[in-house]
Order: C-alpha cells, then sequence, then structure tokens
C-alpha cells in the first residue's frame, strides 16, 4: 500500500509550485495537535459555540447600550466607566469562565460517549496531546470571545471612574483562571465514562463555575466601586496567589486527565509525582515571597501545614499504589543504574511512593522551618525540638512536625498493614479507603469511648486521636507532640520493608532497557520512541 | 511460512470469570482468518488484547513479531483495528474525519494528502468527502472506519464485526473490500455472525466458544477432522433392498440406511472413487436418478464445533 500512495504523489496529487511563505504555512499545519484542529472545526461548525457566541454579543450588546442610555437620562453628569466595566467583564466572563469550560467539558466527554477514545490511544496521540488538544480548542473559543471583548473593557478606562491598573490586572486574570477552569472541567469530565456520573459531574462542574462567576463579578464589582490601590500589599499577595493556585488546579486537572486516559499498564503516576513536586515548591515560593511582605512567621508555619497537608491529600493515591511497576513500565526503564537510583521515588509503585512522601514532605518541612525563623536555625529546631530562643519558632516547627507525623500515620500505617504486592484493585481500594476512614475514627472513637467510660479529656476531644486538638495544645505551649511524632516513627517503620523492595525491584529489572516477553521468550529490544518516529518518517 | 499475528496461550480473566482461556491461533500474510463463536464467546475481547488495548493476564499475542505486552506502540503502527462499536464525531465531514486520523497517525505534507486520496479512491468515499458523518448510511459509515484503518497502510487488520447492520448488497462490497486487502498482503482478522458472508470469504478460522478455541486451521483441514466420511445421498429407480446389498459391497461405503425414498450412506473415499461409483451403479442397471453428495459450509462447521454455550 506504501507504493500505491507513492504512486498517487507521483501522479501529481500535491501542489505543484509552493512558496516559501505555502511552505512554512504547510509545515506549521502539519505541526499542529490533530485534536485541537478537530476540536476548532468541530466548535465552529457546531451549534453549541456558535449559539452561545451570538447571545454573548447580543446580551453585552444590550447591557452596554443600557448603561449608556442610563446614563444620559442621569440628571447631573457622573462617569459611566465602572459600570460599562462591570457589564462588558461580567459578559465576558459568563463567556470564558461559563461557556468555555462547559464545552471542554462536553467534548470531554463527547469522546467516551462516542467511544472514540480506543480509536485514538491507537494512533500516535497519547493521552496528553488528547487532554492538550481539548485545552488548545477551548482557548482558541477562549480568545475569540477575548478578542471581541477586551477592547471594549480598556475602553472603559476613557469613560472615566476605571482605574487602568484595575483593567490590565483584571483581563490576564481572568485568562488564568479560564485556562485553570477549563483544565478543571476536562479532568472533571476524564474521571468517568458511565453516564449517571457524568451528570453529577457536570452538576458539580456548574455549581463551581458558577460561584467563580459570581465571585469574579462580585470581587470586580467592588474593585470598581471601592478605588482599592492595585499596588497594596494585598493585591500584591493575592493576585500571585491566585496565579499559582489556577496554575496548580490547572496542573493537577492535565495530570489527573492524562492519568486517566493512559493505559493501566503504562506510567499512570509519575506525573502526578513531578507536579506534586513542583506544585509544593511553587506554593513554598509564593509562602516565601508573601512572607517577605507580610514577615509573619505564624503565616509561614500556617502555610507550610497547609503545604503538607496537600501532599498528604496526593499521597492518599501514590502510597497506596499496588508495589509493583507494569510490565510496559518496566520495559522503558533506563540502562544506567545510577538513572534508575536517581528516578526511583518518581517512578510507580506504592513503595516508591513512600519514599517519593518522604522527600516531598521533607522539602516543604524544610523550606517552611527556614521561614518560621527566618534563619536556617529554624532547621535545627526541627530535628531536635530545642529551645531556639524564640516561643513562637518553637510552636511553629512543633506544629510542622506534628503535621508530617500525621501525614506519615495515616498514609503509611493503613498502606503498610494492606500492602499491595498481589497487585489486586480491591486491595488499593482498600488501603485508599482506609486512610481516611482512620482520620475520621480517629476523631470520632475516643470522644464516644469516652462518654462510655467516663474520661473527660476523651469526651472533650483532646487525645492524640484529634490533630486540632493537639494543634491547638501545641500553640498553647502545653504540648509538643511528642506522642504523635513516635506514632508517624512507627509507621514509617513499617513501611520500611516495602520501601525496600520497591527499590530492589527498579535496581534488579533487566539492564539496557530489553526485556524478555513472558511466553514467547523472545527478547525485545526497546526501540526509543523518537527513534521509531524517525524509522516511520523514513518508511513514509 | 512466516505469521502476521501469533496469539499465544492468552487468558483473560474479570474477577472469576475466565473470558479467554490459553487461546492460540495464527494469522499469515494475506490471509483472511475468520474468528467464529457465539455471544460472549470471548472474541471481543481476544481482539482487544490483539490491539493493545487490553492486556492478558496470561500469554501474548506478537504482530510482526512485537509483543503487545512489551511493544504496543510498534504493534499499534503495524496494526489497524476497526471496532464493532463505531465511533464518530458530530459536526465533522468525512474529509475532516480522514483528515483529523491521518494527522493523529503522525502522517505529513503529501504523504498525509496521498494517503487520503487512496483511502477515500479504495473504500469508494471520494465524492462523498464534504458531507458531514451524521447524514451517512450504516454501510458508508462502516466504510469510513475501514478507510480509517488503512490510513497509516497497517500490515494487519482486526475487524469485528464489520458486516453487522449493513444490507445485502454493503456485506458483498465491503467482503470484496477486504478480499483486495487480503490480496494486497495484509493479514486479516475478521469476526461476524454471518457465517454464510465469511464462508466465501475466509482462508482460515478460529472457533471459538465459552473463551476456548473450538478449533482453528483452514475450513478444509477442519472438516477432515470433523467429518472423516463423505455424506451421500443416492435414489434410484431400481428396489430399493437391491440397491443397499450393491452398495454394501462397494469398498469404502458403510452407514446406509433409507432416506426420503432414497438410501444415504458415509464413502470413504475421494471424488474419483465416488464418480466411479456412480458409473458402477448405472453399468449394473440401478438406474441411479439422485446423487447428492451432502455438501458441508461453515455453519455446519461451527455447528459441529460448538455447544451453543453462552460464557
Amino acid at each position: 500500500m506504501k507504493k500505491t500512495h507513492a504512486e498517487l504523489d507521483m501522479d501529481g496529487t500535491g501542489p505543484a509550485v509552493l512558496t516559501p511563505l505555502d511552505r512554512a504555512s504547510q509545515w506549521l499545519d502539519d505541526r499542529y495537535n490533530p485534536v485541537f484542529v478537530k476540536e476548532v472545526r468541530q466548535a465552529l461548525r457546531g451549534k453549541q459555540f456558535r449559539s452561545a457566541f451570538l447571545f454573548t454579543v447580543i446580551i453585552s450588546l444590550i447591557v452596554g447600550v443600557s448603561i449608556v442610555l442610563g446614563g444620559a437620562d442621569a440628571t447631573q453628569w457622573r462617569p459611566i466607566g465602572p459600570p460599562f466595566f462591570v457589564g462588558v467583564f461580567s459578559c465576558l466572563t459568563i463567556a470564558v469562565i461559563g461557556f468555555v469550560p462547559m464545552a471542554a467539558f462536553s467534548s470531554m466527554g463527547a469522546e467516551w460517549e462516542e467511544n472514540t477514545f480506543d480509536m485514538l490511544i491507537l494512533s500516535r496521540l497519547r493521552p496528553r496531546h488528547i487532554v492538550h488538544g481539548k485545552l488548545l480548542g477551548a482557548a482558541s473559543q477562549a480568545l475569540l470571545y477575548f478578542s471581541i471583548f477586551t477592547p471594549y473593557i480598556v475602553f472603559t478606562f476613557l469613560l472615566g471612574g476605571v482605574d487602568l491598573q484595575l483593567v490590565l490586572v483584571s483581563i490576564p486574570l481572568l485568562a488564568v483562571i479560564c485556562f485553570a477552569l477549563t483544565a478543571f472541567a476536562v479532568g472533571l469530565s476524564s474521571l468517568t465514562s458511565k453516564r449517571a456520573a457524568r451528570v453529577g459531574s457536570m452538576i458539580v462542574l456548574a455549581a463551581v463555575l458558577i460561584n467563580a462567576c459570581f465571585g469574579l463579578i462580585g470581587s470586580m464589582a467592588g474593585l470598581t466601586e471601592m478605588s482599592i490601590d492595585m499596588g497594596s500589599d494585598d493585591t500584591k499577595v493575592l493576585v500571585p496567589l491566585i496565579i499559582v493556585l489556577s496554575i496548580v488546579v490547572a496542573g493537577f486537572s492535565i495530570v489527573i486527565a492524562t492519568s486517566r486516559l493512559a493505559h493501566f499498564e503504562e506510567n499512570r503516576s509519575s506525573g502526578l509525582r513531578v507536579l506534586t513536586f513542583v506544585s509544593a515548591g511553587m506554593f513554598m515560593t509564593w509562602v516565601t515571597y508573601a512572607n517577605s511582605i507580610i514577615v509573619a512567621s505564624e503565616f509561614c508555619w500556617l502555610m507550610t501545614m497547609m503545604a503538607i497537608a496537600g501532599v498528604t491529600i496526593v499521597g492518599i493515591f501514590v502510597v497506596s499504589e499496588r508495589e509493583s511497576m507494569g510490565l510496559r513500565v518496566k520495559n522503558q526503564l533506563p540502562a544506567n543504574r545510577l538513572l534508575r537510583t536517581f528516578l526511583l521515588p518518581w517512578l510507580p509503585g506504592g513503595g516508591r511512593g513512600a519514599l517519593w512522601l518522604l522527600m516531598t514532605l521533607f522539602m516543604v518541612c524544610m523550606w517552611g522551618a527556614m521561614l518560621s525563623n527566618g534563619s536556617p536555625s529554624g532547621l535545627a529546631a526541627i530535628f531536635t525540638s530545642t529551645p531556639v530562643g524564640v516561643a513562637h519558632v518553637n510552636s511553629g516547627v512543633d506544629m510542622i512536625s506534628a503535621t508530617v507525623a500525621y501525614a506519615l500515620l495515616y498514609l503509611l500505617l493503613p498502606t503498610a498493614v494492606f500492602s499491595n504486592r498481589s497487585n489486586a484493585l480491591q486491595r488499593t481500594t482498600l488501603s485508599r479507603g482506609l486512610i481516611p476512614a482512620l482520620f475520621v475514627s480517629g476523631l470520632i472513637v475516643p470522644p464516644l469511648l469516652g462518654f462510655v467510660i467516663g474520661d473527660q479529656n476523651l469526651s472533650m476531644g483532646r487525645h492524640p486521636g484529634n490533630p486540632f486538638s493537639v494543634f491547638e495544645r501545641i500553640d498553647n505551649g502545653s504540648e509538643s507532640g511528642t506522642l504523635v511524632i513516635i506514632m508517624g516513627f512507627t509507621a514509617l517503620c513499617l513501611q520500611f520493608a516495602r520501601i525496600l523492595r520497591g527499590i530492589l525491584e527498579v535496581v534488579t529489572a533487566p539492564s539496557a532497557g530489553a526485556m524478555a516477553s513472558p511466553v514467547t521468550g523472545v527478547t525485545i529490544e526497546r526501540v526509543p520512541s523518537a527513534e521509531v518516529e524517525q524509522s516511520s518518517e523514513q518508511d513514509a | 511460512m512466516s505469521t502476521a499475528m501469533t496469539v499465544k496461550s492468552i487468558t483473560k480473566r474479570f474477577g472469576d470469570f475466565v473470558a479467554v482461556d490459553r487461546v492460540s491461533f495464527d494469522v499469515h500474510p494475506g490471509q483472511v482468518c475468520g474468528f467464529i463463536g457465539p455471544n460472549g464467546a470471548g472474541k471481543t475481547t481476544t481482539m482487544r488484547i490483539a490491539a493493545t488495548l487490553d492486556l492478558p493476564d496470561e500469554g501474548d499475542v506478537s504482530v510482526f513479531g512485537s509483543s503487545v505486552l512489551l511493544e504496543p506502540r510498534l504493534v499499534r503502527q503495524q496494526l489497524g483495528f476497526m471496532p464493532d462499536a463505531y465511533g464518530a464525531y458530530p459536526s465533522t465531514t468525512v474529509e475532516e474525519y480522514l483528515d483529523f486520523f491521518a494527522r493523529a497517525y503522525g502522517l505529513r505534507g503529501r504523504e498525509r494528502r496521498s494517503a487520503l486520496s487512496f483511502v477515500s479512491d479504495f473504500t469508494g468515499l471520494s465524492r462523498l468527502d464534504g458531507k458531514l458523518i451524521d447524514s451517512l448510511s450504516k454501510g458508508m459509515k462502516q466504510r469510513l472506519c475501514l478507510a480509517k484503518t488503512l490510513l497509516h497502510d497497517p500490515g494487519f487488520l482486526i475487524l469485528d464485526e464489520p458486516a453487522a447492520g449493513l444490507d445485502p448488497r454493503a456485506r458483498v462490497e465491503l467482503r470484496e473490500l477486504v478480499r483486495a486487502l487480503a490480496d494486497m498482503g495484509k493479514g486479516v482478522l475478521i469476526s461476524s455472525h454471518i457465517l454464510s458472508e465469511l464462508s466465501t470469504l475466509v482462508d482460515s478460522i478460529a472457533v471459538i466458544e465459552s473463551g476456548r478455541i473450538q478449533g482453528a486451521g483452514t475450513v478444509e483441514e477442519i472438516l477432515r477432522k470433523l467429518r472423516p466420511h463423505m455424506r451421500v445421498f443416492m435414489r434410484c429407480l431400481a428396489d430399493l433392498d437391491r440397491v443397499e446389498r450393491a452398495l454394501l459391497e462397494q469398498p469404502g461405503v458403510a452407514g446406509v440406511h433409507t432416506e426420503r425414498n432414497g438410501l444415504a450412506f458415509d464413502f470413504d473415499g475421494d471424488q474419483r472413487a465416488l464418480a466411479e461409483l456412480v458409473a458402477h451403479f448405472v453399468s449394473v442397471g440401478l438406474a441411479p436418478i439422485e446423487f447428492a453428495p451432502e455438501s458441508v459450509d461453515l455453519e455446519d462447521v461451527f455447528l459441529s464445533l460448538t455447544d451453543g454455550v453462552v460464557a
């Protein structure tokens, strides 16, 4: 058939003479993400986008005319910039935060409903290409809305009463939030193929989008009325936080969607691990930046505890993974043992997940401890828990230590007990369910027991199973959380064998990236994907 | 002869249910292999494993030497899979649909254009380029799906129930397309419930029931195994008793019994021996007026091999 293709080519099906511009445009055309091309074509021909676009434009026109006419009716002149800004901004917000993410959700869902994922997976497209294509398609729709509305929003400055800084900050901020919510919609849509569950997801998404729309429109209305200085400390802290959180939400949504679309035997874990590590780093960078403006050690350790909580939530999925790697992942391991050792915490597997958890928590704790004291002496305190001279630093370090101990206890204890060596999905689900169950029962069971045996401390929730009570006592200086730290350390010790197995699996896997088929016994030399692509290009 | 696809003792379980149980068979390049079995027999599961979409719990499948377990990407480059549930995109024309998949398979520039032109011509879709997929008939949609499957020029094709729901004309056209693909040297594994369609198309078959292969090989090989004797019906003008006696005197004749005013019997011999038998009966004045070796088709083979058990 290749010959036939060539013959057809010889017949002159291709263009005869190409100008450099044609060549450049063809080169570019060949390199577009195919899913992006499809999405744009479908959107432009589909009723959904055309109706939404027309609807938004008409509504914004009505709103704009109403505001201008309302201003003309007034007996005394007043700047109509603020209401015009809020009106047009609201229309744009509804379009890019309401319609665009919902369209992305439907588009992803259509792949499930039309049963087209299998066909995409069989092509050269990787799950990431599919997700990126969906996002690019949504971005092109958003771009159309922005290109229509942005001139009008900027124009409101000329109408008076609107701070130019507000205009300049609000549009990029809206774009970032639009990107995050679209990625969230794609991630949510990828979670399930079942129709009933998809309806539930759609309701959740609709609730999120409506809240985001109202929240953003309300904030902008408030900002235009109050004439808040965009250069204030609050704005300097909040705007980067919104950007960081948007990037983190988008990143996680993309990784979740990519993992969901990947084959069970393929690597669905490394992306999540890397992203969580990077996100924790980004968040701590923002904490460092915010601390340079706010300068409060309480803020630092509180934010560090939040970062630990975030890592712990991701840890539920990472630590409870089945222990062994899939055949396809094993076959992609690098031959270099040093590189393999470096990759250990990032590779799939529950034991290696525990290693990743320790590494990520260590990075966050070190950063938090340094910030809490404004110097590396905080680092020493986290290990020794010895007084460093300042009471609040001690309590902050103790708080961080106790939070880490709880994270280790709740994540590592159930997964050590229900270690998934058998690769059974039920055991993974069981240990994932047990982690929150252990946390909740730690909160509820001791008070009930306290009522039964008449122990007031227990019944009032003053026990190590209640982290909030422990944190409160640490803050009061009445406890240092030693018991919790011991419990966390014990859970860590129970994971030792699992971590060791995880390390050995990677270290002892067949070298040089070559594996033999378990049945045919044929050794298949691993071909780097770049080489595969190159060879097929040559074939063509 | 090298194989296009080798299925080697694959087993697939869903919980306690064994969907595919140690299934093995080969398909050669240029050969059409019919994969036959009742509903729930394990056909689609086997095909999905071969297409790298599912993994076997045991065993392996290799396509032109590449393992689906270890090298799914290499397998996918050499394999075209046409699933039973066809997925179309709304608000998309035939041309856009094929162009999308050509891009998805990494085809660029002239290569993409020539591939699109070839598959459109081959499947007869050229005149429908600008038509929306939603407006196509079922037969045309199947052609479109086949065209999509052929875009990257795979050496091996897996077609899962491609004729399901097609009218007789569309079925014949599809059969001709599949035959033409095999003539190009491509290996084809095709499943279908319409055995009469398959019988004129396939070079070999694999019959599966309750997840197990009941028989695999060429139709003749399986027939020979199933029925070593030819079944013949004969009616003569002469008296039945005389004819029966005469029959029993002949070598290779057994199991003579009365049937529809004539006699049926098993004959152990080839076509020439059968012709000599007729000539003998004419020469001895038995006056045979009907002589019919029983024809055995794919349906008979299928019914003989399977018990009608649904897994």
